[in-house]
């Protein structure tokens, strides 16, 4: 059973977090970032590496699915972190997990290397440069036929924008008119880059294998 | 600063809203009461055209509706255009910014229309009425789904029982308790209420005389504003909540939705599940 998104925003107003569509559509998105991670084939046996883990809204699914220890969460955000174990802990989920709060993509510093890899969410809020190096990370701790599932936006007229996360966490729109800077960091990275048309809520999705 | 704040307003055991006592000095306060309550809505505000706040547009003329000895009166003002009360806008600026603040979003969002939004700082006057606002919630079902941290803002520039009598501003708390201010909850002119738009309200039994000034205060509405003037003939006609407070003609199976949705079940459980089912 899950937690209804009430008790979500009780429980982020702890750590002075704000209400927000995460807490009111977790149980849609989390669904949507498991469903997906299981269609692309994740087996218990396999490790998870969530990037952008924030409050352990995949992590609350992924870590009973999964076998002990095989889920890694990195993120920024501290106080999101605070809030995922929390969170964890409220829904009795006791099994060991690794958390890092990072916001340079030091996916190296968990000493494993990866079968599947998800950012929901997260290449929306990134610079260019900052995508790139987001991909280089990757390809250094993926396996090699490993799955990375991440979303992204288009739009028509997209320069680069700066924004505030939450009203406070200054990020970066990459602006993306297409899918071709996912597709030069294939070529130069070696991976192969699909633009699924896997229904998403509310942005589009693309796989790579590594 | 923010975290007492945002509990009292957003936690279920919340009272739903806050008051900022004092946030206006009793010069401030009492300059605005008397600017709104002399203004002829006639004299510098364009009348809002019977299309209401569908006919907003950006780079619209301030508005104003109601006669300057009616039951009700009120001004639409906009950043956009030069302020008829220059106290009023640089107060009106601020609460935005501290609604926004509370809300979590950046501190300019919605003063200007960049996102096809924006806020008008409406000065309302109530002389008189049985139901001024009728009981409704804003923002609620598919909308909380979407953006569960909405709130009104209202800024008192009246004191109840000195001003006027009655009922006044009503505001459902998060548990469920309904709260009149100026009874329940004190508040005196120049206090500023943030309170949770989803909660249900209303403005009902509002009585003063010849020499009180009436339920005088500042609302901040979020409101489409549509890039071009949109041609009268294609749009119908939207009354304003306190233009009398005519009831809703929602059908029946409407209105019970409304209110299932309202439920703690509603709110809880079933608006998710139908905010998946449509956006699937």
């Amino acid at each position: 059973m899950g937690l209804d998104p009430q008790t979500l925003i009780d429980m982020a107003l702890a750590f002075n977090i704000p209400p927000s569509g995460y807490f009111t559509q977790w149980d849609e998105l989390g669904n949507w970032q498991i469903d997906i991670l299981k269609q692309h084939g994740i087996k218990p046996e396999h490790r998870l590496l969530d990037v952008g883990c924030g409050m352990m809204r995949l992590g609350s699914l992924a870590i009973p699915h999964l076998e002990v220890g095989n889920y890694y969460g990195i993120d920024p955000t501290g106080p999101l972190l605070a809030l995922g174990r929390v969170i964890l802990d409220r829904l009795g989920i006791d099994r060991p997990y690794s958390l890092l709060q990072s916001g340079s993509f030091e996916f190296e510093h968990f000493g494993v290397s990866f079968d599947y890899a998800i950012a929901q969410s997260v290449i929306t809020h990134l610079s260019r440069p900052q995508v790139a190096r987001c991909f280089e990370a990757l390809k250094a701790v993926m396996k090699p036929g490993g799955t990375f599932i991440f979303t992204y936006l288009l739009g028509n007229y997209a320069p680069p924008l700066g924004f505030f996360m939450d009203g406070v966490a200054p990020m970066i729109r990459p602006g993306l008119a297409d899918e071709s800077i996912f597709e030069e960091l294939a070529q130069r990275l070696d991976f192969r880059f699909v633009a699924s048309s896997e229904p998403h809520p509310s942005q589009k999705v693309g796989i790579c294998t590594f | 600063m923010l975290r007492p704040i945002r509990r009292d307003i957003y936690h279920s055991s919340g009272q739903g809203f806050y008051v900022f006592r004092n946030f206006l000095g009793p010069d401030v306060a009492t300059h605005m009461q008397r600017f709104w309550s002399d203004l002829d809505p006639m004299l510098i505000h364009r009348t809002l055209p019977s299309e209401g706040i569908k006919a907003l547009f950006n780079g619209c003329p301030d508005y104003s509706y109601g006669k300057q000895h009616g039951d009700h009166r009120g001004f639409l003002n906009f950043f956009w255009n030069h302020p008829a009360d220059e106290v009023s806008y640089a107060v009106a600026m601020q609460v935005q910014w501290l609604r926004n603040r509370v809300m979590g979003k950046a501190p300019q969002a919605d003063i200007f229309p960049l996102n096809g939004r924006a806020v008008s700082y409406r000065a309302v006057i109530s002389m008189r009425g049985k139901v001024v606002t009728r009981p409704h919630r804003d923002f609620d079902g598919d909308d909380w789904i979407r953006d569960p941290s909405k709130l009104q803002a209202t800024l008192f520039l009246c004191t109840p029982g000195a001003d006027y009598t009655g009922d006044g501003f009503t505001l459902e708390t998060n548990g469920g308790d309904s709260v009149r201010f100026g009874h329940e909850v004190p508040v005196a002119c120049g206090d500023l209420v943030l309170w949770r738009y989803s909660n249900h309200h209303s403005v009902l039994n509002v009585e003063s005389s010849g020499d009180q000034c009436g339920f005088i205060r500042l609302l901040f509405p979020i409101e489409d504003i549509a890039a071009q003037p949109i041609p009268a003939e294609t749009i119908s006609t939207e009354p304003l909540p306190e233009d009398g407070g005519a009831p809703s003609q929602r059908p029946f199976w409407e209105a019970f939705l409304l209110r299932v949705k309202a439920t703690p079940l509603g709110q809880r459980v079933l608006v998710p599940i139908w905010h998946r089912v449509r956006t699937h």
